[in-house]
């Protein structure tokens, strides 16, 4: 009986269950978050405006005639329950992103800029 | 009694399951995304709408905007024959057993050069993504079903190391050049002359 004691004893302190949790940031610091998108004026605003305020994009585009700047953050979690018999893993990828359309001129013509932490 | 108890205890520490859940991306509103209407909605309702696209592309002043949400679950089965054939035989012989599935929505958006909707196309579907068991005799932990092509960094990280890749690959994901759907295979259509995943992708 001793011995089955002592072995649910060094069970429970040597493998008892655990729990993982990391986090990652990828790509560029979403200062657009933090803006009023009234800063932003379709026909106003020009590529020169936007990076000076948003800085460096993630991509540049060169459509038929003008660009597009795309800007994005990847913003990863995992979760993890490690019990003996049952072991769950939990991973998700969210992104921030906003998109700027100029038409030849430089001037812009449609953006759009994700809300909130994580939204589409 | 002891020993009838050790045998029992053994099995049952031998053998383990685990689930693993993957979400690329908030949940996306197909109904929302239908509500757009062919022929009249700009490119700035579909971008006020649904916020920026998570790919898109331009050819020949046309605009394609993709939006994609992706869910994997895998399931993992794992048992030490050794262990319940005999306490002392440590994990010599292991049983693994794998299964996987996704459940996928994507919206595909086509504007003209005056940036007016063309045509929108949703998709939806589950599929098994596939499931795998073995035999092993020695000790290791890995994948049991390769989800490599879903896990690919955006396009958007890529940077300077395309240029690095082969001429046929650097050419068809040179930014923006090609609007794909997550995990889509290679050495087909635009990727016709693309070598392997394992031999092209840095990522």
């Amino acid at each position: 009986m001793r011995l089955l004691l002592a072995l649910a004893l060094v069970a429970a302190t040597s493998v008892g269950p655990g729990c993982i949790r990391n986090s990652a940031r990828r790509g560029i610091e979403p200062t657009w978050m933090e803006l009023d998108p009234a800063t932003f004026e379709v026909g106003e605003t020009t590529r020169a405006d936007v990076l000076d305020t948003v800085g460096v994009p993630s991509q540049v585009l060169a459509l038929e005639e003008g660009t597009a700047l795309y800007y994005l953050l990847e913003r990863s979690r995992a979760d993890g329950l490690i019990l003996l018999l049952y072991n769950q893993r939990v991973e998700s990828s969210y992104f921030d992103r906003a998109i700027f359309f100029f038409d030849g001129a430089g001037v812009l013509t449609e953006f759009s800029v994700s809300e909130g932490a994580g939204a589409r | 009694m002891i020993r009838g108890l050790l045998l029992p205890m053994a099995a049952a520490l031998s053998a383990a399951c685990s689930v693993v859940e993957l979400r690329i991306d908030r949940d996306l509103d197909l109904t929302l995304c239908e509500s757009f209407t062919e022929g009249e909605a700009s490119l700035g309702d579909v971008l006020a709408s649904l916020g920026p696209p998570v790919e898109f592309g331009s050819r020949g002043g046309e605009i394609a905007l993709l939006y994609e949400s992706v869910r994997l679950k895998e399931s993992q089965l794992g048992l030490s024959l050794g262990a319940v054939v005999r306490p002392d035989a440590g994990d010599y012989f292991k049983f693994s057993y794998g299964s996987s599935g996704t459940r996928r929505k994507a919206v595909l958006f086509l504007f003209r050069e005056d940036h007016v909707l063309e045509t929108v196309d949703t998709l939806q579907f589950e599929e098994p993504f596939g499931r795998s068991g073995s035999i092993q005799v020695i000790v290791t932990v890995d994948e049991v079903v390769g989800m490599g092509g879903l896990r690919a960094t955006p396009d958007a990280f890529v940077d300077a190391r395309e240029l690095l890749n082969s001429i046929q690959w650097s050419q068809n994901s040179a930014h923006g050049a090609l609007v794909e759907l997550r995990g889509a295979r290679n050495r087909m259509g635009q990727h016709a002359m693309d070598p392997s995943w394992d031999e092209a992708d840095p990522n």
